[in-house]
């Protein structure tokens, strides 16, 4: 092939006689022959030559037994097909024809073709058949699109995870605006969204990100449905492009997380990000990404910068770096710097501008000028270091330093005539044109405080103005025109020796500028009433300059998005919309299972489990990657984020928010920060806004107990409930909600924990101080007990700063575990490992209150701490757990029989827990 | 949403192959980019991506060749460039190396391949494995497969393909970290962190399950376990093949692996880690007469391990000649071309200490550009052995047909981003 296709490289070659070989090769009988032609054709079309002209040559091959030659014919058709479409339908038959063969690859071709010449209906049909979307042509006719909306909602509702992508991106093309095709299959979006192929997962949070904006109010005010955020943070441990969207992730959360309601799981969110942001800002393989990433990071530092201040030292720049990546780099460090670490960071500069790279340590020395303006400790000892860098070898530096040192003069310049005396002297070294305007003007506009020098610099200014740039002549007008208001008498004859030059120069805007100032300056009869101003015109006192970061305005574009990068609107850029007033009805969201199983052949397979709830796929062996993790997700899904805090009125289709399993093994590292925002959280009262499932999970509302009753409190009341959130300092422990009350008429000061007693081997963490409890007021603290997985009392004195209390905290030992999400195949198998001792069994009559499944759930796990199991038979309901201390799993089962008679079984290793369980769990059920 | 256009482009700017995907840009807008580029680079600013008008080229640069996208729409611009690294991937994949000869020498391939890349400017399969089953190189191979549609499109286990076999049945785990340090001049060490990536080759026969221990600090503290080491990964990624809600749900790594060879995972760990091989000099610079060079290099690990071919990349004034040098092991080259000294160690024991000496001649005319300084370089490589740590613990296999296979480790610790300031 090598050999035939370099003919085709000499220019010219495609001459008439040239084509009328292929036309016969194409002709001949033999398919190697018409391969080679067929070959040299794609090269032609790859090289962007015209090829059209042998289009029925081409198209005659279509029905070619060769599968290579036919492979050929079709991706010459895709390229031609929408020009000569009348010859190209000719060829539709012989397509149809070889989709029966089955071979996917010619009927993916097909699709093509056929989207090209628009002929849409068989691309559906086959589309559907095949379960797998190639492409669409979006520029279509407005009659047809009716037609494709209609099919694009039918493959939204197809669970196929290859689909998704595609037909997501078909929908964002065609109809962008029919957001209500999206409400059905949103939590499905987000549940397959970790199972895409990557490119696809773009597109979809592209899409979810719009769809969060529109339907859900701001998460900054109230509770959102931020379900999505769950399997997006877990795209961050599979691919590296999931980057790419952090961007909007992070616009959807970028807010005054402490008082949003999800605070956690924004915290987890974000500081992912981070962590990916770094991986990408380390190991810097595709400088272009990286220049991406950095771009980003820099806007997000501007808005957030505690949260990247952790990480200065990883945008610390590295000799290798290109000279882009430094300056955004060093952009990042700039914006980072604050009192604390502005020494670190003064010193970091300081090798940096030693540096070979000019550019590098002219963006190093603004860089330093930008900190001393923004932090005013420093800005002496960035002046002096500037001034140092006055004395360097290097023009350039030198330069660059002087235009800095203008701008910070102008903060304060009464302190600093020594330093504009220094510079005065360098106009006679520095050749930068930009360095001596700069000078110029430093000396014009304080020449109050050097009335010596200033005349002199003149008089050598006016020497050599001629040979200067043109920004420096208009600075010798403006210095000339300064001192002749404020030093006449000196500077007179100069003045008008600089005007006279200036008025025959070549350049119209300095001749122009001359004119202007002589009228204004030198008083004649004809000129007006502005000379009477002239003083206060030019010697007006002017604001200094902000310095501020080129990325503050970027932030309004996307992140991530071109248009980010160029921080210019390209085209087709839409802007996120603003969150909803109101909340739209969040019920559109609700899945009706049996809708679903009717959808497609592919649902019927699964038909057998429509109990489960919709998301969790069949665990089977071929266990694929779906499975398994939209088996997970579903729980997550289910206990979402709703909680109640006991204030509210609590009834009881109330949910409460429970930190999934998943979520609490990466909270556990956050810092103690977290637990003030969960605390914050926990007092917002939540509106049902996450809407209801097919199968639910009743969270109860916290029972609250009394600590310490108002009468013996002495006005001071106190209460603890088991929040069930995992305790973040410590995961052994169980978290203890105390909800303190003063009802007297004088404030309580210094409320602590003291003398704890406790059992061998339990611990306490106690709650923080809280200093003063004002009268009337309430106030909530979370304390940690690690009860060692027994319902042992811990015993501990409530002090205030007059009374000390004795109090105990026993808990129940529904509260000694925490739920852990296991699937039906799991959950047997752990079972059949807990059988004779560690197997406690019951038999029960059900109370007439709760006899079907809704009422079961919501009592067991108002009973104790546990999760839901997935389960296919709607006669039995299964509960899993692990014990605090020591991990030890906790299954329960509730089947169901009839009139109400029930068996409860609980497998624990410790059987002391299994048998309370079992009595507080019939205590649930039966009343 | 992405890309209008792909072009490949050899140096001088002609096109070698292109594909319209969308059609809303003017092929000869790529005219344009080869002067815009050229004049940003006189400049001394190239930037990435390049405008004209409403048009767009985001590019980026492999061997002797231009892949540019082009675009007048909003999109996403890392995706893009992302895209089109992976088009060098997969080009690289299928050709070996990618340059201008092996486009030309390929023409009807490559244009198959950015027909099934991308479709109307949006990425489609970019696996190069799946790919290869279906785009050959010779059509010949294709007619064995005729009537078989290529399962792994379709398939739930993407990444394999059923029915493989083996005669021997092994898997090979490398664990191989690499270690960027940031030293500073005054020797405090400024920046550091680990990358690790774990990478298997496979030869399993069927549809095998592997489940992966390591030693990792949340599992152990998880389980209640906490002898010995254990390491704290952070930013941890998965190749698509790994249940990522086993992982969270019990830290377990388990997957049915994709045939040959794979990253399995990749983490970075940012901790303080002592450099592994400690570099001092001193640079001494006599004015228009000589620069006097020592450097000193300790291997701060383990005595058992050894690094091999260490490299120290010393630097030296542009102007410098005559160089003469002394060393106390490895040998030690002038580059000029790089204005560096090199001095290489065949193998470097852990605990010992090594020492070179260099000394050139300065001219008596001083260069009025001042230099800058930049730092000390350092490449090795220190097989058996892990800076953070890291151990597999097991690595099951579990396979229907029951059959024995083995696992084989190798850890290797290689220098990353290795930087030492200097005084000089």
């Amino acid at each position: 092939m090598k050999e035939e296709t370099r003919p085709c490289v000499i220019p010219g070659c495609f001459s008439a006689r040239r084509h009328d070989d292929l036309k016969e090769m194409l002709d001949s009988n033999k398919d190697s022959l018409k391969l080679e032609a067929m070959k040299r054709i794609v090269a032609m079309i790859a090289r962007g030559k015209n090829a059209s002209d042998l289009f029925p040559a081409v198209v005659k091959n279509v029905a070619c037994k060769n599968i290579e030659v036919k492979k050929l014919v079709y991706v010459y058709l895709v390229r031609y097909a929408e020009e000569q479409q009348d010859l190209a339908l000719l060829s539709i038959s012989t397509f149809q024809r070889g989709l029966k063969v089955q071979l996917i690859s010619i009927s993916a071709f097909f699709v093509k073709v056929s989207t090209v010449l628009k002929v849409k209906k068989q691309s559906y049909r086959f589309i559907f058949s095949h379960n797998k979307t190639s492409s669409f042509d979006f520029s279509l006719d407005p009659e047809q699109k009716d037609q494709l909306i209609e099919v694009i909602e039918k493959l939204l509702a197809d669970k196929t995870t290859l689909v998704a992508g595609s037909v997501v991106m078909a929908f964002e093309e065609v109809c962008p605006e029919r957001i209500d095709l999206i409400h059905k299959n949103y939590r499905k979006l987000c549940n397959l969204l970790i199972d895409v192929e990557e490119w696809g997962q773009v597109v979809i949070i592209n899409m979810l990100t719009r769809y969060a904006r529109t339907q859900f109010l701001n998460p900054n005010i109230n509770e959102t449905d931020s379900s999505f955020l769950f399997p997006c943070m877990r795209l961050f441990k599979s691919h590296s492009i999931a980057l790419w969207f952090l961007s909007e992730l992070f616009r959807a959360v970028s807010l005054p997380i402490e008082q949003s309601h999800d605070a956690a799981l924004i915290y987890t969110a974000i500081r992912k990000i981070l962590i990916c942001c770094l991986t990408h800002v380390h190991v810097s393989c595709f400088s272009e990404v990286q220049y991406v990433v950095l771009q980003n990071v820099a806007t997000m530092t501007i808005k957030r910068r505690g949260m990247f201040e952790p990480y200065l030292k990883s945008f610390y720049i590295r000799s290798t770096d290109p000279t882009q990546i430094k300056i955004l780099k060093l952009e990042v460090l700039t914006n980072l710097a604050n009192e604390t670490n502005i020494s670190t960071i003064l010193r970091e500069f300081q090798t940096y501008i030693k540096s070979m790279d000019k550019d590098f340590v002219a963006a190093t020395i603004q860089a330093i000028g930008r900190c001393a303006t923004n932090i005013g400790e420093v800005r002496d000892t960035c002046l002096n270091g500037l001034v140092q860098l006055l004395s360097n070898r290097d023009e350039l530096v030198v330069a660059e330093s002087v235009v800095v040192i203008k701008k910070l003069l102008q903060m304060q310049p009464e302190k600093h005539s020594d330093i504009i005396k220094h510079m005065a002297k360098l106009t006679d070294n520095i050749q930068v044109p930009m360095a001596r305007a700069s000078i110029l003007w430093l000396i014009g506009e304080y020449c109050e405080h050097v009335p010596k020098i200033a005349p002199d610099v003149l008089r050598k200014m006016a020497k050599s103005f001629t040979n200067e740039e043109d920004i420096v002549k208009l600075q010798i007008i403006n210095l000339a025109a300064k001192l002749y208001l404020t030093n006449s008498k000196q500077t007179k004859l100069l003045t008008q020796y600089v005007l006279n030059l200036a008025k025959y120069d070549q350049n119209y805007d300095i001749r122009d500028r001359a004119r202007f100032i002589r009228q204004l300056i030198v008083p004649t009869e004809k000129s007006g009433a502005l000379s009477k101003y002239a003083k206060k015109l030019f010697l007006a006192l002017k604001p200094a300059p902000v310095l501020e970061s080129p990325f503050k305005d970027r932030d309004h574009f996307q992140l991530g998005s071109l248009s980010h990068l160029l921080n210019a609107k390209a085209g087709g850029y839409q802007e996120l919309p603003d969150w909803p007033e109101a909340a739209p009805d969040p019920s559109v969201r609700n899945v009706e299972v049996p809708e679903w199983t009717k959808c497609s052949s592919r649902e019927k397979r699964k038909e057998k489990k429509v109990e489960k709830p919709f998301y969790s796929d069949s665990e089977g062996e071929s266990g694929a990657t779906e499975s398994a993790d939209s088996g997970n997700f579903s729980e997550e899904e289910v206990r979402k984020p709703e909680r109640k805090s006991k204030q509210s009125k609590s009834d009881s289709e109330s949910e409460s928010e429970s930190e999934s399993e998943s979520e609490s093994s990466e909270s556990e590292s956050e810092d103690s920060e977290d637990s003030e925002a969960e605390l914050k959280k926990k007092k917002k009262v939540v509106s049902g806004g996450g809407g209801s499932f097919s199968v639910m999970t009743w969270r109860p509302a916290l029972k609250s107990y009394e600590l310490l009753h108002r009468i013996t409190g002495e006005g001071l009341s106190v209460e603890y409930c088991f929040s069930r959130q995992p305790f973040i300092p410590d995961a052994n422990m169980v978290a203890v909600q105390v909800h303190f009350t003063n009802n007297s008429t004088s404030d309580t000061k210094s409320l602590h924990m003291e003398d704890v007693k406790l059992q061998s081997g339990m611990r306490v963490k106690e709650f923080p101080e809280i200093e003063l409890l004002p009268a009337g007021e309430t106030a909530t603290a979370v304390m940690g007990i690690d009860f060692c997985d027994s319902t042992q009392t811990a015993n501990f004195q409530l002090c205030t700063h007059t009374r000390k209390f004795f109090v105990s905290i026993q808990p129940p030992v529904g509260e000694l575990m925490r739920p852990f999400f296991m699937t039906e195949n799991e959950f047997k198998k752990e079972q059949g490992q807990l059988m004779g001792m560690n197997e406690i069994t019951e038999k029960l009559t059900l109370d007439v209150k709760c006899r079907n499944e809704h009422a079961i759930v919501q009592k067991v796990t108002t009973a104790a701490n546990l999760s839901r199991v997935p389960c296919g038979s709607d006669k039995e309901c299964r509960f899993a757990g692990r014990t605090v201390t020591s991990s030890s799993l906790v299954l329960v089962t509730v089947a169901t029989k009839d009139q109400g008679a029930a068996q409860l079984t609980v497998n624990c290793e410790k059987m002391v827990i299994g048998t309370m369980l079992v009595k507080d769990i019939l205590l649930a059920l039966t009343q | 949403m992405s890309a209008s256009a792909i072009f490949v482009l050899d140096l001088k700017g002609k096109v070698l192959i292109c594909r319209n995907y969308k059609g809303d840009v003017d092929m000869a807008e790529i005219d344009h980019f080869i002067p815009l580029l050229m004049q940003q680079e006189e400049e001394g600013m190239i930037c990435p991506v390049i405008t004209r008008g409403t048009v767009h080229f985001m590019w980026i640069k492999h061997s002797n060749l231009y892949l540019v996208a082009t675009t007048n729409k909003n999109s996403n611009a890392s995706l893009v460039y992302s895209f089109l690294y992976k088009l060098v991937e997969v080009f690289t994949e299928y050709f070996k190396e990618l340059e201008e000869e092996s486009i030309q020498d390929n023409f009807v391939v490559v244009y198959e391949l950015l027909d099934e890349l991308m479709d109307f400017g949006f990425p489609q399969t970019t696996d190069s494995k799946i790919l290869q089953e279906y785009i050959t190189q010779e059509g010949t191979k294709l007619e064995v497969t005729k009537t078989k549609v290529p399962t792994t499109v379709t398939n739930a286990v993407s990444w394999r393909s059923e029915g493989i076999k083996y005669k021997k049945n092994e898997v090979f785990i490398d664990v191989i970290e690499s270690i960027n340090v940031l030293v500073n001049a005054n020797g405090s060490v400024m920046s550091s962190d680990i990358v690790g990536s774990i990478k298997l080759k496979t030869m399993l026969s069927g549809m095998p399950e592997l489940r992966l221990g390591l030693n990792d600090r949340v599992l152990f503290s998880l389980t209640g376990r906490d002898k010995g080491k254990t390491v704290m990964m952070e930013d941890v990624k998965f190749h698509q093949c790994v249940r990522l809600s086993r992982f969270d749900s019990d830290r377990t790594i388990s997957f049915i692996p994709p045939d040959g060879e794979s990253e399995l995972m990749s983490y970075r760990i940012n901790t303080h880690v002592k450099p592994l091989i400690w570099i001092e000099s001193v640079i001494e610079k006599f004015s228009h007469s000589r620069v006097e060079i020592m450097v000193k290099a300790k291997g701060q690990f383990k005595k058992q391990s050894v690094a091999n071919n260490v490299e120290i990349r010393v630097p030296v004034p542009s102007d410098a000649d005559s160089p003469k040098f002394k060393t106390s092991t490895g040998s030690a080259k002038y580059v000029p071309e790089k204005d560096l000294v090199l001095w290489t160690i065949k193998s470097f024991p852990g605990g010992k200490e090594f020492l070179m000496r260099a000394h050139f001649g300065l001219p008596s005319v001083e260069k009025d550009e001042l230099e800058g300084k930049p730092p000390i370089t350092v490449k090795f490589e220190i097989p058996y052995f892990t800076v953070s740590g890291i151990q597999v613990r097991y690595m099951k296999i579990i396979e229907k047909s029951g059959y024995q296979a083995l696992p084989w480790v190798r850890y290797i610790t290689q220098s990353g981003d290795y930087q030492l300031r200097t005084n000089a």
